[in-house]
């Protein structure tokens, strides 16, 4: 009688625990993603799209994709690089480019922790790094980088945004030079660029560059606290290999960390120092007006390493480096070595010492490598295949992607020991923290870059979108909350409490402030004017209809540009403008401003224009007609609404 | 049985006393509490008749001053004329005796405060109900408010024109 009720109340016992134990894995995982409806999420994350080049904006934990701006590509939905207003921001010297690989965003920084004002990313094929406002949402600039190719260490930030720095990741003949390929030991360099950004309006300019020897430098992240003043760049193909790198650039045991002390070269370029090397390049930016401008302009200043001791090191490094990430403190300098077998943890202050003993290992093209094991402040042994990034949560702790064995490897800092590891899907390439890369981790998630999808979401052809996993990392062991695809391929992110950006967004641009040239601030200011075979229509838009939406005396053969001024002053009401024929997109006008697109119509008709924003009940009502007639036509020029 | 309904008239008594103390001596009513109200459909005389924003009581607005009066015509060319005309329909309604139908305090609000008087007043939603539109917004301050209220006061009393 008492065993069977002791029975009974086991077996009750065991389902009890057994139901428990079921909804302490299921749930809180989905609590701790869960936003609800009309609330926000805690942080923006910023990814780039790679060869998509652009930017897409996410929501932290929920990982809603919030928007795509576009910073290298056209962008049709709202005419970024088509429109007359933009088109002059993708100028470059080779002429317009309007696509690259976007790789790095960086949030700007203030004393080592991002302060939500400027998101910088570089273009990796046609060397240039892009400034984006934070307050619209918008490219602001786009600085074309000579002497460079393969922008790829870039665009890496120092501690205040004093400067924004760039390397060579594809070396070439600087200045450039009709050379055999095979002569890339002789004739090859890479160069450092080092861009001054102006701490009010955050306007770029090349401040000096490095002429460094010709590897591939791959990524770079700047000194913070006592290594401030110092920038660290990884490279491969210390062998200098000019073809089939995969094998030929793999030979050496080690590649090289670039350590340079950018203060003394702030310094020597100060005191006269350093060559002016010719070299052509665009600065793209948007004035006050809300145009784009395009500058072209010459001439760096250049310092020689091999002139001026003490301005650079190598650190040998397992080979094949990827990452270079420096830890909260700014002690700790970790590489990701491709190939390697460990995690190399360099030391700062023993870098100091080294130099100071001239612990060398020789040097390459007049600069001094310095001893492995002097450098050395520990290796994390057995961390898996493939490391690639490491990222910091500000309590002791660095998480390293690996991208052979496809897992997030967390290990401590000082003991090198590894304390947790967590599969991601699949082949994870690059992960953030939210200001991992900071003096001062928001350590509460770190988020997978991963490589490959395969089968984590529904199948959509041949092409998948990349995948990325949302982790947990407050508690001891990592938990993973959510998985969720991402734009393009993202190379690096960042992320930031959502407050510091949304105090600052803008809602609508003041008419007031708009000094668009073309302009119309209010309809009776819309307007159609001849000249020559030029014909500006300066048109408005407000709900629900366009001045003017009728106009005459538009011939064959003119050009007609449409300066549409939205008339609103009011949150998310853009109005669209599309002319059939024209050879470009639609313009979507945010209120307040004014864009501008080109009609040249060819034949004898007459012709609609519409909105395309749906903006309110009678948006199917916003349209008007254009009436063409012959070149030479009588036909007075004649606009309005409403008669 | 007569007892206890003295008791339960006395306490009722005693709880209207206390209601009608506290009702004197409240707090003002809070943004938030005075949103609650109206989306609840509870608006005070005064805000049935006069609207509901950043005018809470009647104004002495004295007759029309000329020179306010001429850069409120300005200001209804730039932020109204896009929507409006004096005489005739637009995108809204026609605004010449717009003074005659409401109270100087309900065009301020109308003008100041489009979006709730649109979304929570009954007159306002029946306003966006006929006309099928909410009054846009156009960064108009106070100062501009005024003039623009003897600009159409000024022009109350005119001669219709045709419309344009």
């Amino acid at each position: 009688m008492w065993l069977l009720v002791m029975a009974i109340a086991a077996t009750a016992l065991l389902n009890g625990c057994s139901l428990q134990e079921e909804n302490a894995t299921a749930s809180p995982a989905a609590q701790k993603v869960y936003i609800a409806p009309g609330s926000y999420d805690e942080f923006y994350a910023f990814m780039s799209g790679g060869f998509s080049g652009q930017v897409s904006v996410y929501g932290l934990p929920s990982g809603r994709l919030l928007r795509v701006i576009p910073v290298f590509s056209q962008n049709p939905e709202n005419a970024y690089g088509y429109s007359e207003e933009t088109k002059a921001m993708l100028e470059t010297t080779h002429g317009f480019v309007p696509w690259d690989d976007a790789h790095h965003p960086k949030l700007s920084q203030t004393n080592g922790v991002a302060d939500g004002r400027w998101l910088f990313i570089n273009g990796n094929n046609t060397p240039r790094i892009a400034r984006l406002n934070l307050a619209t949402f918008e490219t602001d600039e786009i600085l074309e980088i000579p002497n460079s190719a393969g922008n790829h260490a870039s665009p890496f930030l120092t501690e205040n945004t004093e400067y924004v720095v760039a390397a060579v990741r594809f070396s070439l003949p600087i200045p450039q030079k009709d050379v055999p390929i095979a002569s890339y030991k002789e004739n090859f360099r890479g160069s450092f660029s080092f861009i001054k950004v102006d701490p009010q309006s955050g306007h770029m300019a090349i401040a000096f560059q490095i002429l460094m020897p010709g590897l591939n430098y791959d990524l770079a992240h700047a000194g913070k606290g006592p290594s401030h003043g110092w920038s660290f760049f990884t490279s491969y193909n210390s062998e200098q290999a000019n073809t089939l790198l995969e094998v030929n650039a793999s030979q050496n045991d080690k590649d090289y960390i670039a350590a340079v002390n950018w203060k003394m070269a702030e310094e020597l370029i100060a005191s006269g120092a350093g060559e002016e090397m010719a070299g052509e390049y665009c600065h793209n930016y948007l004035g006050a007006d809300r145009i784009a401008r395009s500058e072209k302009l010459n001439g760096t200043k250049v310092l020689r390493p091999q002139d001026h001791p003490g301005l650079v090191y190598f650190i040998p490094t397992p080979k094949s480096p990827h990452g270079c990430d420096i830890d909260p403190s700014g002690e700790y300098i970790v590489a990701g070595g491709k190939l390697a077998t460990v995690i190399p943890v360099h030391s700062f202050s023993k870098m100091l010492k080294a130099i100071e003993a001239k612990d060398f290992d020789g040097e390459l093209d007049g600069i001094p490598i310095l001893k492995y094991d002097a450098v050395l402040a520990g290796e994390v042994q057995n961390p898996g295949l493939g490391p690639l990034h490491t990222e910091f949560d500000g309590k002791g702790y660095a998480y390293t992607s690996m991208f052979v064995s496809s897992e997030i490897v967390k290990w401590k800092l000082g003991s090198w020991e590894v304390v947790d590891r967590m599969p991601v899907y699949y082949s994870i390439g690059h992960l953030l923290i939210p200001g991992g890369d900071s003096r001062r981790p928001w350590g509460k998630y770190v988020i997978a870059l991963n490589k490959i999808t395969k089968d984590r979401y529904l199948p959509t052809g041949p092409e998948i979108t990349q995948s990325a996993q949302l982790i947990d990392i407050t508690g001891e062991k990592m938990q993973m909350l959510l998985d969720f695809p991402t734009v393009g391929e993202p190379h690096y992110a960042q992320a930031i409490p959502a407050d510091l950006i949304t105090k600052n967004s803008v809602k609508y641009f003041s008419m007031q402030e708009n000094t668009h040239p073309y302009a119309a601030k209010s309809e009776s200011e819309a307007r159609v004017e001849r000249n020559g075979t030029d014909v500006h229509v300066y048109l408005t838009t407000i709900r629900t209809h366009f001045v003017p939406d009728n106009i005459e005396g538009i011939q064959v053969g003119d050009k007609v540009y449409f300066h549409v001024t939205n008339l609103e002053q009011d949150w998310d009401v853009p109005h669209g403008f599309a002319m059939i024929g024209a050879q470009t997109t639609e313009l979507l006008v945010m209120p307040g401003e004014t864009r501008t697109i080109i009609w040249e119509p060819k034949r004898v008709g007459v012709f609609p224009f519409y909105c395309t924003d749906f903006c309110s009940a009678l948006h199917q009502e916003m349209e008007g007609w254009i009436r063409v007639s012959p070149k030479g036509s009588n036909v007075p020029l004649k606009f309005g609404t409403g008669v | 049985m007569f007892q206890r309904i003295a008791v339960i008239a006395l306490v009722l008594a005693a709880i209207g006393i206390t209601a009608y103390v506290v009702g004197c001596a409240g707090k003002p009513e809070t943004d938030a509490e005075r949103l609650a109200r109206w989306t609840a459909g509870n608006f005070t005389s005064f805000e049935l008749q006069n609207g509901i924003g950043p005018i809470k009581e009647k104004l002495e607005v004295g007759p029309v001053n000329a020179s306010r009066a001429a850069r409120g015509e300005e200001l209804f060319t730039q932020k109204c004329a896009t929507c409006h005309q004096l005489d005739g329909k637009k995108t809204g309604p026609a605004l010449r005796e717009i003074t005659k139908r409401r109270s100087p305090e309900y065009v301020l609000n109308q003008i100041l405060n489009p979006d709730q008087m649109g979304k929570l007043h009954p007159d306002g939603k029946q306003m966006v109900a006929q006309y099928m539109q909410y009054m846009t917004i156009q960064g108009i301050t106070m100062d501009d408010a005024r003039a623009l209220l003897d600009f159409l006061r000024s022009e109350a009393d005119k001669a219709p024109q045709a419309a344009k």
